[in-house]
């Protein structure tokens, strides 16, 4: 079928150019990885040790000379002599060259070999059986016990040594490998590749194996290592390689007897190994830490400036009846990534009234939530993030907390709760205990009282048989007695501010409506205020007064929900409008969305932020940054250029 | 649970299967005639024949195997060529101090590693981080026997605090017992540090990512009550897993040690029965320890159905 191999090739091509982009990236994160760099250094100081031995150390490493035997460092012996008269340092240098030598074998054939028996293994299932079982077996052998017991029956020799090595290292290669299969062939990309009708080798070879070098790169390096230091420890019992040969283990057997009157004898080869193994190890980490998203992480730079603080003990207090509950002025969150310091949040100002429920609106990308997480402060202040601007709860700003304070003002004052309940509740704690954690946290109540309250919560969210439920796992649960659990652990300190990050999007569709409507009933009878965040424009018409509509980090439009659904002003807020699908609306007309997608906060365009991609811009769009201002006669604000023009115009 | 556990226990016999059969087919890797080779030069072709005649060589392979697990299977080890006892009294009078040493040195690798660990990732890049980097880079690269051969020179020798080597069993009282181990069991114990100081790290690290931490974070816990409530019992399953693997990096590192300190354990035993090529001992004392091994990972994985209740239930 030439026309499916095209598109598979197609598809190959795509992740291609992908993988150039990332290899840049990896390269410039690679020379500033100091283990990386060191490691590679010191490889190729033993890799020029190696291949150069004969001119680096001229003396002969087998020449007896029993005179000169046991002398000391010096010029003439710069690392002394041995019980035999020979020269240390001729045997150390040729000693490194046989131990990396068997370290390169070993870490190569059992490579190889795990390799391919990781790829088949982890592809088809019924090879999976038969290979892994041998593998397991073979891995429930401490490795050098079962080198030792091999090398018991060859006989001591470098060939020997080295077979029973890779039989030793081959299962551990094996599982990495087979696992990394097994995760690849989960992708959607692979199982494409499949319906494509990519034959099981191609896809095997062509598609599988690249993604599992890296990781095989890393173990070769690790097993480089300890080859060498199991060769050392076999040779040291003498089940390795033969006497007179010098290997780094034969040098330290030799070393052993004459410790305490000739250190140097133990010391020089005890550094080579060091060294060698040290290199492999750093190199083999450092590898790693490239590949691992979560350690790339500890790259992004520290915070410069410590948070202002100022101690005035925190008061809950009550703000003048007109004044809004949640006030924010001009935030501006600022977060450390790889790719520098990047604006999530970017002069955000909106209120909260008091037992009003605000809607935040926006795609994905464009600051909702990290505006949510920014009220409570939830992002690393040592590491992450900075905050600028003011967010007045009751009067007090709460940027301006200690730490301490900030956490009496968290679960108790101000509530949340995010989009996946599954992974935001503990797996280890049972339901009640979670809830009970809320409360003792926040009040001085004992645990028997406590766990009769969180049943209590259990109940007011919905939750049939709470008494057996609070005794559960999250895990056994489904998906929206998950969320309800949580909005019951919010609950549970009626804080007078719950904030929803997209409470209903990993929801099914008929659970969405129930989870909704028990928020919205909670803040009917409880009167507690609610920041509603979400993309769905439609939960936003039933279930708020007011709305916010957030683009790349900016507030573009903001005011009441009748008004502003009425006659939307700006552009983004428009189309966001125009891609709902209206029952009552005109079928003939297609369905719109905004054009293109949302740009990461590294690449801001200059002018208004949504000019690439809003069918009004103009020069003046694409270069100067229009205010968030109300329209002369109106309360909605809005932050266009062409909002007068448009308000004119039908929506 | 029951249903866990059974599965788990009948996943154990291919292992020990595949396990009992590399272990008897360590006598096929000898070059030539196995019994020749444990005789030596000097034997008459009667006593090599004898000796065939005895270990089952002449039956066909798979008869041969099903004798051999027979009496394995039963406890009967065969005899030691050398020793003139059964391998199953060698191994019973070689066990104590392995166990001794293995036990110290895991006690030592855990007290170290999990508090450095947890707190390393608690505070990413701050002093606690950095010191685990180092230390764990220590403990990879320098080999146990290596270090303990610097431990003696400077406790030992130089200070003269601890003794030289020996062994002096846990009757002879607890201190004297601990006086001749700690070293042996800090070189040991060190290595093994270094390992489970980075598998804590990365778990906590992993934990530390997931939405749970911002549930508690959001709830006002506190940065304590996160890392010790919330994110170490989560972490727990790695690094239990972990410390169940080092058990058997720790009786190999026991082979290498025990010779250095001469320390009369199961590893002195094998590395002595290498040099006699006293064959028996060598499959009884590698069979033993594999098996214990599979018993301490068996006992790992039904600690963890106990710590994370998604195992208990899956």
């Amino acid at each position: 079928m030439p026309l499916l191999e095209i598109k598979a090739d197609e598809l190959a091509a795509r992740r291609l150019r992908l993988k150039r982009e990332n290899r840049k990236l990896f390269v410039r994160r690679f020379l500033v990885n100091k283990a990386a760099v060191t490691g590679s250094v010191l490889i190729a100081l033993v890799a020029a040790v190696s291949l150069f031995a004969p001119w680096i150390a001229s003396r002969d490493p087998y020449a007896i000379d029993v005179v000169n035997r046991l002398k000391a460092p010096s010029a003439v012996y710069p690392f002394g002599t041995d019980n035999f008269g020979r020269d240390l340092l001729t045997r150390v240098v040729y000693g490194t060259r046989m131990s990396a030598e068997v370290g390169f074998a070993v870490a190569l054939g059992s490579s190889a070999i795990g390799l391919v028996i990781g790829l088949y293994a982890g592809y088809f299932k019924w090879l999976d059986q038969i290979l892994m079982r041998v593998m397991d077996g073979l891995f429930a052998f401490p490795a050098v016990l079962l080198a030792i017991a091999m090398m018991a029956a060859l006989g001591p020799s470098v060939g020997n040594l080295i077979l029973c090595l890779i039989i030793v290292f081959v299962p551990s290669i094996a599982r990495i490998v087979r696992s990394s299969v097994l995760t690849a062939k989960e992708t959607t990309y692979i199982e494409a590749m499949h319906t494509l009708g990519a034959s099981h080798n191609r896809i095997i070879w062509k598609h599988i194996l690249p993604g599992s070098l890296s990781t095989l790169i890393v173990q070769g390096s690790f097993i480089f290592a300890e080859a060498i230091i199991v060769e050392a420890a076999l040779s040291f019992l003498g089940a390795g390689i033969p006497a007179p040969t010098p290997s780094l283990g034969n040098l330290l057997s030799d070393g052993k007897l004459y410790i305490y009157n000739s250190s140097w004898m133990t010391l020089f080869p005890g550094l080579a190994l060091v060294l060698v193994v040290l290199a492999m190890n750093l190199f083999g980490d450092g590898i790693r830490d490239l590949l691992d998203p979560h350690a790339r992480r500890s790259l992004t730079k520290r915070l410069v400036q410590p948070l202002k603080q100022r101690p005035a003990p925190f008061q809950a207090g009550s703000a003048a009846a007109d004044e809004p509950l949640l006030q924010i002025r001009e935030l501006k969150t600022q977060l450390h990534t790889e790719r520098g310091r990047v604006p999530a949040v970017d002069g955000v100002s909106f209120e909260v009234g008091k037992g009003e429920v605000v809607g935040i609106v926006g795609e994905s990308g464009c600051g909702k939530s990290a505006t949510a997480q920014s009220v409570l402060r939830l992002f690393d202040e040592k590491r992450l993030a900075e905050y600028e601007g003011e967010i007045r709860y009751n009067g007090i700003d709460l940027l301006k907390l200690t730490p301490k304070q900030m956490r009496s003002v968290r679960g108790n004052e101000i509530s949340m709760i995010f989009q996946d309940p599954l992974s935001s509740l503990n797996p280890v704690h049972t339901i009640g205990e979670q809830i009970v954690e809320t409360l003792r946290l926040h009040r001085p109540i004992g645990k028997k009282e406590a766990w009769t309250k969180a049943v209590e919560l259990l109940r007011l969210t919905g939750i049939p048989a709470p008494e057996r439920r609070a005794r559960e796992y999250p895990h056994q649960l489904s998906g929206g007695m998950r969320q309800r659990v949580m909005i019951a652990i919010a609950l549970a300190c009626e804080p007078q501010l719950l904030i929803a990050d997209e409470p209903t999007t990993a929801l099914d569709v008929t659970i969405q409506a129930q989870i909704l409507e028990l928020i919205l009933d909670l803040n009917r009878r409880m009167g507690m205020s609610v920041m509603l965040i979400t993309h769905d424009l439609g939960v936003v018409a039933e279930a708020c007064s007011r709305v916010v509509v957030m683009y790349l980090g900016q507030v573009v439009e903001s005011g009441d929900v009748r008004t502003l659904f009425e006659k939307p002003l700006h552009p983004y807020t428009i189309g966001l409008m125009q891609s709902i699908p209206r029952l009552d609306g005109d079928r003939s007309q297609e369905l719109a969305a905004v054009p293109g997608s949302v740009p990461s906060l590294d690449q801001l365009p200059q002018g208004c932020r949504f000019a690439p991609r809003c069918t009004y811009a103009d020069d003046k769009c694409r270069t100067v940054m229009p205010e968030l201002a109300a329209l002369p006669g109106g309360d909605t604000l809005v932050r266009c250029w062409h909002a007068g023009k448009l308000s004119g115009m039908e929506a | 649970m029951a249903f866990y556990i059974t599965r788990r226990l009948l996943a154990m016999i291919p292992v020990l299967f595949v396990l009992s059969v590399i272990v008897f087919l360590i006598i096929y890797l000898i070059p030539g005639d196995p019994a020749a080779v444990m005789l030596g030069d000097g034997a008459s072709p009667e006593t090599i024949e004898a000796l065939r005649e005895q270990m089952g060589l002449n039956l066909p392979l798979l008869p041969q195997y099903l004798r051999w697990i027979g009496h394995t299977l039963q406890g009967e080890l065969g005899d030691s060529f050398f020793m003139r006892q059964p391998v199953r009294t060698a191994l019973a009078e070689h066990l104590g101090p392995t166990f001794s040493l293995a036990l110290l040195a895991e006690l030592i690798a855990i007290v170290i590693a999990v508090p450095l660990g947890v707190r390393a990732a608690s505070r990413r890049g701050e002093l606690a981080d950095k010191a685990l980097t180092g230390f764990s880079l220590f403990g990879i690269t320098v080999p146990g026997f290596v270090l303990s051969m610097f431990t003696v020179l400077l406790f030992s020798v130089q200070l003269k605090w601890l003794p030289v080597s020996g062994y002096k069993p846990l009757s002879d009282g607890l201190i004297t017992h601990l006086k001749y181990l700690i070293l042996p069991a800090l070189s040991l114990g060190i290595v093994q540090a270094a390992l489970l100081a980075r598998v804590t790290r990365s778990s906590m690290l992993e934990v530390l990512n997931e939405g749970f931490v911002k549930t508690a974070l959001a709830k006002g816990v506190s940065e304590q009550g996160i890392v010790y409530r919330h994110v170490l019992r989560n972490a727990l399953l790695p690094i239990l897993t972990v410390i169940g693997g080092s058990f058997g990096a720790l009786l190999a590192g026991a082979a290498v040690i025990e010779s250095i300190f001469n320390i009369p354990g199961m590893g002195q035993l094998l590395v002595n029965s290498v040099q006699r090529r006293d064959y028996a001992v060598i499959q009884g004392v590698i069979l033993f320890v594999a098996f214990a091994y599979v018993m301490v990972n068996l006992a790992v994985d039904l600690l963890c159905t106990i710590v994370d209740p998604r195992v208990r239930l899956k």
